[in-house]
């Protein structure tokens, strides 16, 4: 009976859990608990491994700009994936030379080339400095060789250092001024290095005899080609007369000061007749200030008098006597000036500045030289480049630098930065201290696998130095780009590849014209040339031809950016004024940012940020308005126009860490954009695998 | 001498024994009634059970790699989720070492039940991601690669007219289907129960209406994915 009684119990407990187990597999709630347990990753208790992986730029970023980093988060049998974008190079802009609209004096170097300035002018030869005596006994400053160590005979003439020159290569003291050293090596070195010294102005250089043999430039090369193609020679040194005809050379407009900078020893021979007038424009009563038959008048300090009533400013460079003196007083002038008599801007930036991390990395220049008040000096190596044998650096002691920013490169923790007077200096980005300097390499900069690329300098070279610094390598150019491998340089038409490493010739491709804008495309591994007529040519990474686009844009392209979208290479090219972008051989669009020019592109998320300058006449850099205008990449149409500065932007600088892309004006002002909206930006899932399921 | 059984003594066990017999087959019947009722509700849910647990498994890993604006797509009773199975000839999607995700093809031409994608192989990894009936999810819509396709054929043969236009992008999908005699997945019987499957996508949430018949017995449960 009790067995009865428990088998109805039990049977009854059944149907009851039956039941209830049957109601509870209904509710898809309890399905989603209990496949949420199921899918509950094997080893939960253990932490999750990340692995990040280096990939091409993602569809509608720039290929040169960017790459994707995509993250694996493994979590027992689950492995989530999401990508975000990385900053491969900032948006590099094509090379621009940096002028102010309210700083821009102009400078003519009036040099003496008479005969008389080959005698001794009250200097010594600087001790370790080299100079070269010519056959025919004109001594010049060269640059500098580590194998002189006090003369050396080659078949240009005679190299010797100064402190051996003091002593065996004295100039004729002619005019009993004194010194060892002839008045015309003196005032050539002296030239040299205020060209040196100073930036961001135009300079011209004229002679006595001749009167301008180059017109105003900032070209340094043609300056030093201009000076480096005198000859003391001139029988006459007609000093007022020659001054006199220069105070009109000056330009109308876009000056803001105009100075002549008078190299001689202050001997006038045969000076030519100026109005009487003139004679005794100072009233000093030089018993010289008039007419002498035969060698007509003797008055440079009155006409440099008179050139400082036109606003002219008269400046000396030459021997410390008292006429010359007193010429540069009358002139408004100095005697031996340098780039600080001339009221540089305190502080100016002509580049993007640097961002590491948390810190800005702002590249001032102070006085007209890369000077930043973050950089430490102290323990800076300075080097460099010689002369002789194969390119090499040699060590120098105290060599301080030269030229405004020029370019930057930020390589890891290192930050890279080349001036325009050929300075390439390694600044360590979180101490400021600076390892290196180097003088004699200069151009654009950049870091690829461990070597440094910069060019091409003053001597048109394309460098590239490895560990310690070490020239490596070097090859004429006049733009380069890099893949990992090899070094793509343009000269004239020609594009030419070499190993990037040891610079073993590769392979080397004639364009149609002069190639001005040559880009490697990471993504793609295509090199990317831009021609004088347009063309954009696209090659393989051995040369070979590819394709031919042509954006029909007016003018030289001077820039080029590619990214892909829906699989297919987009190239956008721009010229000053124009931008067009292409696919597979047919242009998309083309079209003008409605006003300025555009001094840098780049393209994110399918949009082309375009940085656009509408400068004054002078088109100084701290004139005009500058604005960033957002194009859609695949049609052109605006997407939206902000103003930026009342100057020139440099820039962007993009920080994908913080989403915030940076202008810089030349006063340091920055201007932010919040780009942290773009997809990537923040890290974009991709979805869930789960290896093995256990259900 | 034994004594033997009164009538009453008979009576009553007779009448014990009866009311035991019918007590126990009563028992009995009440069992085997509530066994079959279980066993095809068992049944049932087993068939719900075998869908969901697919289905949850495949929208868990849903385009992966894959873009995120595709990832799931319905029509009429049809479900699409982006991905490719991993079978025996196809391990699914994988990292390329250089190309980033997401991976995806573009139609590169229409013509009636053909599309000619620009690739087959979308992650450059050696195989190709679309067979046959597997889905396609493209931004106009989804569609069904013919059972006649043979896999890496330029031609993508459809059942039905191409969604999409030129350009748009494409990706291979997981294909859910009901068909008379249970849901099939990608052409294969996965729940022969199911009568009834209703996916609806609303934004970012999936919901899908399944029931199960067998004889008498109807199960109905409704199940929702939130897409991340």
């Amino acid at each position: 009976m009790y067995a009865l009684i428990f088998c109805v119990a039990v049977q009854g407990m059944a149907l009851i859990t039956c039941s209830l187990i049957a109601h509870n597999m209904k509710s898809s709630t309890a399905f989603a608990n209990l496949l949420s347990r199921m899918h509950i990753p094997a080893g939960i208790e253990e932490e999750p491994v990340f692995q990040h992986i280096m990939l091409h730029a993602p569809e509608g970023w720039d290929h040169a700009c960017f790459s994707s980093e995509l993250t694996e988060k493994s979590w027992g049998n689950q492995h989530r994936y999401s990508w975000r974008i990385r900053l491969r190079a900032q948006p590099d802009a094509p090379g621009q030379v940096s002028l102010l609209s309210g700083w821009r004096p102009h400078i003519i170097l009036l040099v003496d080339d008479g005969q008389d300035m080959l005698a001794a002018c009250d200097r010594r030869y600087r001790d370790n400095s080299l100079y070269l005596m010519r056959p025919d006994g004109e001594i010049v400053p060269v640059r500098d060789r580590d194998d002189v160590s006090s003369s050396l005979s080659t078949p240009s003439g005679t190299l010797f250092r100064g402190y051996y020159g003091n002593i065996w290569h004295q100039a004729d003291d002619t005019y009993s001024l004194g010194g060892t050293m002839p008045c015309w090596t003196f005032v050539m070195e002296s030239l040299k290095d205020f060209i040196d010294s100073m930036d961001l102005c135009p300079m011209a250089v004229a002679t006595v005899s001749g009167g301008i043999v180059q017109p105003f430039t900032t070209d340094r090369a043609l300056l030093f080609s201009a000076l480096e193609g005198l000859r003391p020679l001139s029988a006459e040194s007609a000093l007022s007369k020659s001054l006199l005809g220069l105070l009109d050379s000056f330009p109308d407009r876009c000056s803001t000061a105009n100075h002549i900078m008078v190299a001689t020893n202050g001997i006038a021979v045969g000076d030519g007749d100026i109005p009487s007038w003139l004679q005794d424009y100072d009233h000093d009563g030089n018993p010289d200030d008039r007419a002498i038959a035969g060698e007509g008048s003797h008055c440079l300090d009155d006409v440099a008098a008179m050139a400082r009533s036109l606003g002219v400013g008269v400046h000396v460079v030459g021997p410390g006597t008292t006429f010359l003196t007193g010429t540069a007083d009358k002139g408004g002038g100095k005697l031996m000036p340098d780039a600080h008599d001339f009221d540089p801007p305190p502080g100016l930036a002509t580049l993007p500045h640097c961002i590491f991390g948390d810190t800005r990395r702002i590249l001032t220049n102070i006085g007209l030289r890369l000077c930043p008040s973050w950089i430490d000096w102290e323990s800076t190596a300075y080097l460099r480049r010689m002369a002789n044998g194969p390119p090499h650096l040699s060590s120098i002691t105290d060599l301080g630098i030269k030229g405004t920013a020029l370019s930057a490169f930020a390589d890891g923790e290192t930050l890279l930065c080349t001036t325009s007077r050929d300075n390439l200096v390694s600044i360590d980005a979180a101490t400021g201290a600076c390892s290196w300097m180097v003088e004699g390499a200069g151009g654009r900069v950049i870091g690829r696998e461990g070597l440094i690329i910069a060019g091409p300098d003053i001597r048109g070279d394309i460098m590239v130095l490895g560990d310690g610094p070490l020239i490596r390598w070097l090859c004429p150019g006049g733009l380069f780009t890099a893949s990992g491998g090899s070094l793509y340089s343009a000269h004239d038409a020609v594009i030419t590849a070499h190993t990037l490493k040891g610079g073993l010739f590769e392979a080397q491709y004639r364009a149609d014209s002069t190639v001005c804008a040559l880009e490697y495309d990471p993504c793609q591994g295509v090199v990317l040339a831009g021609s004088r007529t347009g063309q954009i040519t696209v090659l393989g990474q051995d040369l070979a031809w590819l394709d031919l686009l042509f954006p029909n844009l007016p003018g030289e392209v001077r820039g080029i950016r590619s990214f892909h979208f829906r699989r297919e290479l987009h190239v956008i090219a721009f010229t000053g004024s124009r931008a067009a972008c292409m696919k597979a051989g047919d242009i998309l669009w083309n079209r003008s940012p409605e006003a300025g020019i555009i001094t840098n592109a780049v393209v994110m998320d399918a949009k082309l940020y375009l940085s656009v300058w509408e400068p004054d006449e002078c088109g100084g850099i701290d004139s005009g308005e500058s604005s960033l205008v957002i194009l859609d990449a695949l049609t052109g149409d605006t997407v939206s126009r902000t103003a930026l500065f009342g100057a020139k932007a440099f820039g962007p600088v993009i920080d994908p860490g913080t989403g915030i892309m940076e202008h810089i004006s030349w006063d340091r002002s920055i201007h932010r954009t919040d780009i942290s909206g773009l997809p990537g930006i923040s890290p974009c899932s991709l979805g869930v695998r789960i290896v093995s399921e256990s259900p | 001498m034994e004594r033997g059984l009164t009538l009453v003594e008979l009576l009553l066990s007779i009448t014990l024994a009866s009311i035991l017999s019918l007590t126990l087959y009563s028992l009995y019947s009440l069992t085997a009634s509530a066994y079959r009722e279980a066993m095809a509700g068992w049944y049932c849910m087993q068939s719900l059970r075998s869908a969901i647990v697919q289905l949850d498994s495949d929208l868990k890993q849903c385009a992966c790699l894959l873009p995120q604006d595709l990832k799931v797509a319905c029509q009429e009773s049809a479900l699409f989720i982006a991905g490719v199975p991993l079978t025996s000839s196809h391990s699914g999607i994988r990292v390329h070492a250089s190309i980033p995700p997401p991976y995806f093809s573009t139609i590169r031409s229409l013509s009636g039940s053909s599309m000619i994608l620009d690739v087959l192989d979308i992650d450059a990894s050696g195989s190709y991601d679309y067979w046959a009936d597997l889905g396609v999810i493209t931004e106009s819509g989804p569609c069904v690669i013919s059972h006649g396709y043979s896999r890496g054929d330029a031609v993508l043969t459809l059942k039905t007219p191409a969604p999409g236009s030129t350009g748009e992008r494409t990706v291979p999908a997981i294909h859910y289907e009901l068909k008379a005699d249970g849901l099939y997945r990608n052409g294969q019987l996965l729940a022969e129960a199911l009568c009834t499957f209703a996916p609806h996508l609303d934004g970012a949430e999936v919901a899908i209406v399944m029931e199960a018949c067998y004889h008498e017995n109807r199960e109905r449960i409704s199940y929702t994915y939130h897409l991340q």
